[in-house]
């Protein structure tokens, strides 16, 4: 499914740092108490709650918890499995 | 069944028990950028480490 560039950029972004924020989260276990990454994770927490809003107030819910209303929306938008992730991709 | 010769055995002193595993403690140092972690399965550079990439004729 071909979604619009923009809007898989965005997606791509969120994918990205809620995968780099696994990784730290990973580290910090064992490190709780180094600043350099706790920053990071910080700054990385911050910017994926500015862009999952952004996505979603333009595209609709990611996950099912996040559809406000009754309406069970989410399941319009297409599966990860459907999206075409090379299209016009980094 | 070759016997054990004890005259082989590395020699890395008394604090390394036989039979035991060691993980060096990671120090932070440089991060790769989200997009590129994603794409590489790490954010640690030096945990990154692919297999070579083998010609078709070496495979099995």
């Amino acid at each position: 499914m071909k979604i619009n560039k923009e809007r898989l950029e965005l997606l791509k972004e969120i994918m990205a740092l809620e995968f780099s924020m696994i990784d730290l989260n990973l580290y910090l276990d064992t490190h709780p108490r180094d600043e350099k990454p706790l920053m990071i994770f910080a700054q990385y927490s911050c910017r994926l709650k500015d862009l999952k809003e952004k996505y979603e107030n333009e595209y609709g819910p990611l996950t099912p918890d996040r559809a406000a209303n009754s309406e069970w929306k989410w399941i319009e938008e297409p599966w990860p499995w459907q999206i075409d992730y090379e299209m016009g991709g980094k | 069944m070759k016997k054990y010769d004890i005259n082989i055995m590395p020699p890395m002193g008394p604090g390394f028990r036989l039979a035991r595993a060691y993980v060096p403690f990671q120090v932070f140092g440089k991060i790769f950028e989200p997009q590129k972690a994603l794409m590489k399965g790490t954010i640690f550079p030096e945990l990154y480490d692919p297999y070579p990439k083998k010609k078709r004729s070496e495979e099995d």
